[in-house]
Formats: C-alpha cells, structure tokens, sequence
C-alpha cells in the first residue's frame, strides 16, 4: 500500500482524475453485482461459485482502490477478502451475521464513491474493519491458498464492464496489494475468466452460439425464425438450433431462438443477419464454443459486447448537434414543400413554355400577313422569344433539379432520423440494475417489519434514457416500501385470507409503443376506498353527501393529495403521507405520469408511464395569438370541435361537456398571464383535451399545425423557469415554439378553480 | 464613429467599449462582457414575466430571453426600425440579449477618462451605473452588464428608472 501511495504522489493530477472517474463507475457496478451475489448467497450459502465470484470482485475492488491509494477502502476490502477466502476454502461457513457485514461494507464502498464524486474526504472505516477482523477471529484463519481465484466457471457476464482499466495504462501491477501469489488479474476487472484451446482456431471458422429474441406475439414467428436461419445459413453452417427448425410449427409462442453457427463471419455481419423484424435482440456469444462442451453454459452467461466508456457530457453534446440536425432537417423539408406548387410540372413552368409557344405563333402569323415597318419589331419580338424559350428550358433545368432536391432532402430525412435515433440509443441504458437494487431494500424492508417477501424483477433488459434511470430512484423506493409497508398484510392476516406467507412485489418494465411503463405490484390488502372516503371527510377535503357520490376512482385519487394517509400507525417507513405526492410530483418531472389500479384484498399496481427520452419528444404543434405552443402527444387525449351548447359557464368559469365529461374549459390568458394582454377568445378553432395521469382538461386553441418532433431545450438554462411550460423548442423556420408543461397546466387550471368555487 | 481620438493618451491605459443609445442618452457596455451584436428576429411572447421581457429568441440553436432596456428603464416603447439593434451578453453561464435604439461602433477611452459613478447613484438604487466617460463632445454613462440583466435583480433596475447621473446634463430626464 506504502507503494501505491508513492506512485500517487507521482502521478499527474488529470490523470488521477481520470482513474478516479474510472474507479468510481466500475466500484459501483461491481457493488451491485457484489450484492446480488449476496442476496443469492443468503438463500444458497453452499454455492461454491456465487462465493468464488463474490471473492473474485472484492479482490478486484481491492486492487482498484490500492491502484489509486485510497487506504481505508483497500484495507477493508483486505479483511473482507481474506474472509471470503476462507469461506471459499470452505473453512467457513457463510452465515446471516457475514451477509450482513458485507453488505454495510458495500454500503461503505458507496458512500465513499459519493464522496469521492464530491470531492470530499473519506470517512474512517476503522470500526467497520475491526468488525470484519473480529468476524475472521471466530476461526483460525488458514493459509491462504496459492491458486487463481476465479475457477473456470466464466464469470456471471459483467453488463458492460470493459477494461480500460487503470492497470492497463500503469505497467506494473500494484505489488503490494496482493496477500497471495502473485496473479495476473489484479486489477483488471472481469478479465475473461479462461481462454479455452479454441481461442486461436487453426482456420478462420468457428463456431458462434447466436441468441435471438422475438417480439412477444409476433404473427407468424415461424416463418420468422426460419428466415433468420436461412439468412445465418448464408454465413456459415448451422450447427444446431434450439428449438430445431422442424419444431418451429409447433412453438406459436416461441420467444427466443438459439443458433450455434460454423461460420468465418464477423459478429457485426451476424447480428445485421439475424436482425429481422420483429427481432427483439440479438446475443452474440463472444467466447468461442468447445467442440465437446463438458458442462452446458451457465445461463447468465450471455453476449460479451465490446464496449467503451465516453462521458455523457459528450453525448450531450453529440445530442445537442443531431436537435440542430433534426431542426434543420425539418427546414428543409418545409422548404421543399413550400417549393413544389412552383414546380409543379403543370405549373408554371408548363405554362410559360406553353404561352412562349402560343406568343411564337402570333408573331409568327404578324409577320407573315404584314410588311414593312412591322419587320423591325417582328424581329425584337423574336428576340424576346428566343430569351423567353430559353428562360422556359431552364425552367425544366430546374424541375429537373428540384425532383433531385426532392429524393436530397429524403434521403437527409432518413439519416437524419437514423442518426437521431442512434444517437438518442446511446443514452439508453437497461434498467436492471436499478430493478435489481430493490432486492436489497426489499429484503432490508422485508426483515424490519417482520414481513416475508419476495422480490419479483421482469423486463431488466428495457432501456430508458440514463437521467431518467438517476431519477427514478427515490419515487421507486418510496412505492416499494409503500407496497410492503401499508400493501402487504401481516402473515397473519394473509393466512387468514387464503393467502401464501411470504407475500409478492413485483417490479417490471416494458415497451408500450413510445412509452416505458414500469410498474410496481403487490399481493396485499389494496387499497381501501372506504378509508380514503372517511379521511377525505375527516380532513374536509370533501363534504360528507359529495364523498357519497364519488365513485371509487375518484377516490382512489386522493392519494395523491400531499399529507393523505390512510395508515393508522405511523412507522418508519412510511405513513406520513408525505410521498406519494412528492412521488407523483417527481414522476411528472421527467414528463411521465403515475396511476393506480388496485382490488380490496387483492393488491395494487402502481404503473408509471415515461417517455423514452427527455431530449426529443413527439409534440403536437398549435398556433395560438400569442404564440406557438407544443403540448407532448402523451398528454393529448383527444382533440374535440365543440358546439356553442356544450359550453357552460359556472361563476365565470366555463366547463364544457364532451360526451357527458365534463371538464375545464380554458383559453391561453387564463392559464397564463400575458404582459401585452392579448385575449383570443371566441376565436376558437378546435378543443385540444389535455391529460397529466387521470386528470384532463380542455384547452381552446386556434389552429393545429400537426405533430413534430422537438428537441426539448430548457427555459431556465439563460432564463428562467415559468410554471406551465416545460421548456421551449425551435421550430423549422427558425422561431421558437413554447412546450407547455401537461401536468402543471392542469394543475394550474385545478388550482383556480378550486379557489373560485371556494369564494363562490 | 468616435475611435481614439488622442494618441497622446497612452495606448495601452485605455479600454474598448460598445456604445449604444436609448431615447437620446448615450449608454456603454465594456467590450470583454458582450458576444454579438445582432440586428433583431423574430422573438416569441412569454408568459408570465415582467413586461420588459419581450420574449426569447433563437440565437443559433440556444433559446436565449430578449429583454426591451427601453423598457427595463420605463421608456415608452417603440417600434423597432433599421437602427434597433439586439446586443447579447454574457452573464455568468447565461446568455441574454437586450434591445437598443441604436449601437455605435467600438470606442476606446483612456481609462484616466473614466470617473467612477458618484455614491449618491449608488445609493439610488441605480447600481448597475458604474462610471461616466466623456469622449468627444458625447458623454456616456458606463453601465455593468452583469447587475443590470441579472434576471434577479432586473425588478429593482427597472424600479430604479433610466439609468442618469444627478448632476450632468442628460439629452432627456426620465419621468
């Protein structure tokens, strides 16, 4: 360690930095696998490979730390370390007490690489290290045992661990970390765990395992794997598949397809291969396969993608010039349709060759019946002629040319959008590890209520924009402890009800066309609409004859008012009645939404709707007198013309009936104020129904401009922030468009209503 | 229009200014605190401001706020002619610009020419007045770009009024 620190001292301040940067994003996914591994240890403590590997890690995040000399992270992981060599050994048995210190370990790992990012000091582990020592005096320790820690067994496919690591720029491998022989993988993380003999194949052939996932219910998924294993078949030879190409008739709800293939090809030229529509994913087994395979490959193990780390603020930046592309792209094809009535063939250019010709024949026919005098002008009027028919051929010139124009500016559409979506791609990152948190907080939660639960975890492989991922964090574990807190029943009511013990969440996420759901269940109580109906009295929310009318949805909502709790006991966890609002709140930041659907008795499902990505969102455009707005095309519900009889004014305000709905019916200057005035009512061309979760309300707007997709840029960058609009975007032409906020504009609209009918 | 004008002044004691106009009164900016200058698009209305703020604009791909100072000082609008020109500023990592009734080119002064503002415009509330500078037959009042478009100060500029030097002659007293 006395070593590591010298070379520190030596090393150049931005080079430190970048080790630092590169220490911090790799400690924090090998603390999250760290954990899972533990989660799965507790259960199976006997699982010689969970336990190698858990060493495996702990080991490599002791020799990143020593790398950069952070000591009490290095000595920590030191101890723990050597505990787990013992337990690999087998001298030792893990038991509740280690999990649980390992897992405050981890928590310490966190903490300083928070810490770290802040460019703070590290707090002492000192106690922390003791109790990892005192945990090793239980038992003798035995000797450390010479051979290489990770046994063949290849290591559970560290998503997107590549190895830039530090020892890669730092010739000698820090000497004094290691309590062992010396071994090759110090602090190279996920080194591949064994090259088999395959590794340098005589020929060029060799044999791929291709996994290939469908879509869900794709229609005529047999045909579809037979045509990817025709096209594979074009590579190479295929091996094998599973399931095999006479079975696919038979397998309507076939999801996956595995290929082994014989083939010289490139895994690029593999996956565009077997990327047919409705091709969901397509893994590429990196690591070549053994002619005769002693034990079937792990499950886990699956695509090793080579992959790099690069900054997101280079991203961004990358992000920013492709929203220049797509505005200048979405110039040039107003440009081009602005163009084509000139170049309508049978427009003016047609014509003017055709009055030329016409103008020709007039002349022609003066000169031909007079004499003289006309001749003089006859020939000037030739002349002019001949400048006409020449303008008139290059007119057709220019037809020409804008036909070329025309398939130019297609062909920058595509690409453009090729790009924009490869671009926004790079920002997408699976939201496993943000799911596979939760089985920690679950069990932590679980065992502190004295519940039994389990953790369900479906669709780790969706992507959603990285901030989002950052974001999500708080709102998730507030409706998990929610879920488990105030959903789940004690055991013994659950018994009483026919239920299992241990109870269930579930976490999942998926697609549903442009949006990500993530949804969070539970198998409890529900929620209990009666309750909610009697503490929206007690709290004078509502008078006790209109809580009568209010149908179980619109109960349901209350939830969402800030400090409404129907907990009888106020815990530690949950209770006050703050969250769900600040979680409703939070999930409208990110232009999402939030709804719940519960059954008494039977559970409840909380599912959050969010867009893909911040950055461009898919707007539908309206001019108004004051400006052009964008409102996202998730929050329009609906655009409605609304007769004059369907409009009621109730003290001023109007509420408008759409089929039998009735909602707020607002003009621009009502939502906002406008420093030069400027009211547009009566002029009122369409109604655009609005909708944040299950709220909605009518705005009247003066003309639609169809739907675009914009670049959302902030308001408050250079400015500041106004309530209501989500930012501003540019529009083709240059000008700038506003992007109203969906759910602070109801809210808005909600709030002045309420204090209306309160005065009333 | 007026560059240096005495090389007897010495070259190297003297600083670079943007010098505009609003309602006859001469006004400069120091050079370092401006990035453009550009003659005036088209700006969209927004909600919920004070009335000085006309709205922002699109400056190559960054939304920026396009603030009136006609305005901001409680000078009665006017109509933008060939002359209005927008000035961008940077303010911190902020990129503003603030409308003018005309710039004048670059002009240097001799910082010696430079008289820090009285403390009684100070105490005036009018602190984005930083001095007052004579070149040529002109006089120019010296304004700091950063406390006068500093969006959180912008209400007490504005409550100030045009911003003036008790005391010097003014082509127009605001009322």
């Amino acid at each position: 360690m006395a070593d590591s620190n010298q070379r520190n001292q030596d090393m150049p301040a931005d080079d430190m930095a970048e080790f630092l940067s590169v220490y911090i994003d790799e400690t924090g996914e090998q603390c999250e696998q760290f954990v899972s591994l533990l989660l799965a240890l507790e259960s199976e403590p006997r699982d010689a490979r969970r336990i190698a590997e858990a060493f495996r890690l702990i080991h490599t995040i002791k020799g990143s730390a020593a790398l950069i000399g952070l000591d009490s992270i290095t000595s920590l992981a030191h101890h723990l370390e050597s505990h787990f060599e013992r337990l690999r050994s087998g001298s030792l048995l893990l038991d509740g007490p280690t999990i649980e210190l390992a897992l405050r370990c981890i928590d310490y790992f966190r903490q300083c690489n928070d810490r770290l990012r802040q460019g703070e000091k590290l707090a002492p582990a000192d106690e922390l290290t003791e109790a990892v020592k005192r945990l090793a005096q239980t038992q003798p320790a035995t000797a450390p045992r010479p051979e290489a820690p990770a046994p063949v067994a290849p290591p559970v496919a560290p998503p997107a661990t590549p190895a830039p690591a530090p020892a890669a720029t730092i010739p000698p491998p820090p000497p004094a970390v290691s309590v062992e022989a010396p071994e090759p993988a110090s602090a190279a993380p996920s080194p591949p765990a064994v090259r088999p003999a395959g590794d340098a194949p005589a020929a060029d052939e060799r044999l791929r395992r291709i996994r290939v996932q469908f879509a869900p219910g794709l229609p005529m998924i047999d045909l579809k794997a037979e045509l990817v294993l025709a096209r594979l078949g074009r590579l190479g030879k295929v091996v094998e598949s599973s399931p095999a190409a006479s079975d696919f008739a038979a397998s309507p709800a076939l999801r996956t397809l595995e290929i082994v293939l014989r083939t010289a090809a490139a895994g690029s030229a593999i996956t565009i291969a077997a990327d047919v529509d409705g091709v969901v994913g397509v893994d590429l087994d990196v690591e070549p396969i053994m002619e005769t395979p002693a034990a079937p490959a792990p499950a886990e193990a699956t695509a090793v993608v080579e992959t790099m780390r690069v900054g997101v603020d280079r991203l961004d930046v990358l992000l920013n010039l492709v929203g220049e592309l797509v505005v200048s792209r979405a110039r040039f094809v107003q440009l081009v349709a602005d163009m084509s009535p000139l170049f309508k063939k049978s427009a003016v250019g047609g014509r003017s060759g055709g009055t030329g010709q016409s103008l020709r024949e007039a002349v022609e026919s003066i000169v031909r019946s007079a004499s003289g005098p006309v001749d003089r002008a006859a020939a000037a009027c030739e002349s002019h002629l001949e400048k006409l028919e020449e303008q008139g051929r290059m007119w057709e010139e220019g037809i020409r040319r804008y036909a070329e124009l025309v398939e130019s500016v297609d062909h920058l559409t595509r690409v453009a959008d090729s790009l924009q979506r490869g671009v926004l791609s790079t920002r997408m990152v699976p939201v496993g590890p943000l799911l596979n948190r939760f089985k920690r907080s679950v069990r932590d939660i679980a065992n502190e209520l004295g519940k039994s639960v389990t953790l369900q975890i479906a669709g780790e492989k969706t992507e959603l924009d990285k901030r989002m991922i950052d974001e999500l964090g708080d709102p998730l574990v507030h409706l998990v402890r929610n879920a488990i807190d105030h959903g789940i029943e004690p055991a013994d009511v659950r018994l009483r009800r026919g239920k299992p013990e241990m109870a269930t969440v579930r976490l999942s996420a998926s697609h549903r066309g442009n949006s990500v759901i993530i949804s969070i269940s539970d198998d409890g109580g529900g929620i209990d609409v009666e309750k909610i109906r009697d503490r929206a009295i007690a709290r004078g929310l509502v008078s006790a004859e209109q809580a009568a009318s209010l149908s179980p949805r619109e109960l349901t909502d209350f939830i969402w008012q800030p400090g409404f709790s129907t907990a009888k006991q106020i815990s530690n966890i949950s209770g006050r009645g703050v969250g769900m609002d600040i979680v409703r709140t939070r999930i409208e930041a990110l232009s999402g939404s939030i709804d719940v659907e519960t059954k008494l008795g039977e559970g409840s499902t909380f599912i959050i709707r969010l867009p893909l990505t911040l950055a461009i969102a898919r707007c539908m455009l309206f001019r108004m007198e004051q400006a052009v707005f964008a409102m996202p095309v998730e929050n329009v519900r609906e655009i409605v013309t609304v007769t004059d009889d369907c409009i009621l004014s109730v003290g001023g305000r109007r509420v408008c009936d759409i089929r039998g709905e009735f909602l707020p019916l607002v003009d621009m200057d009502e939502i906002f104020s406008w420093p030069t005035g400027g009211a547009d009512r009566g002029q009122r061309g369409a109604v655009l129904v609005m909708h944040a979760g299950s709220r909605a309300v009518a705005v009247c707007v003066s003309s639609l401009l169809g739907t675009q997709d914009l670049v959302v840029k902030s308001l408050d960058e250079n400015f500041m922030r106004i309530r209501g609009l989500g930012g501003a975007s540019i529009l083709g032409d240059g000008e700038v468009c506003l992007l109203l906020d969906a759910a602070a504009v109801v809210d808005i609209v909600m709030r002045s209503r309420t204090v209306t009918e309160g005065r009333v | 229009m007026e560059s240096a004008r005495a090389p007897d002044a010495k070259q190297a004691a003297s600083a670079q200014f943007v010098g505009f106009e609003i309602d006859g009164q001469k006004y400069l900016f120091r050079i370092e605190r401006i990035q453009e200058i550009i003659t005036p698009g088209s700006v969209t209305r927004v909600p919920d401001v004070a009335g000085y703020v006309v709205g922002v604009s699109n400056l190559r791909g960054t939304i920026i706020p396009i603030i009136d100072l006609r305005l901001l000082f409680g000078i009665k609008a006017r109509d933008p002619n060939a002359d209005t020109r927008t000035i961008v500023v940077n303010i911190g990592n902020r990129t503003m610009g603030c409308m003018v009734d005309s710039v004048s080119q670059v002009i240097r002064i001799p910082v010696d020419q430079i008289h820090s503002a009285p403390d009684a415009v100070a105490a005036d509330g009018q602190r984005s007045v930083e001095g007052f500078a004579r070149a040529g037959d002109d006089l120019f009042i010296l304004l700091d770009v950063g406390s006068l478009l500093d969006p959180a100060s912008l209400a007490i500029v504005h409550r100030a009024g045009l911003p003036g030097i008790p005391g010097l002659p003014s082509s127009d007293k605001a009322s």
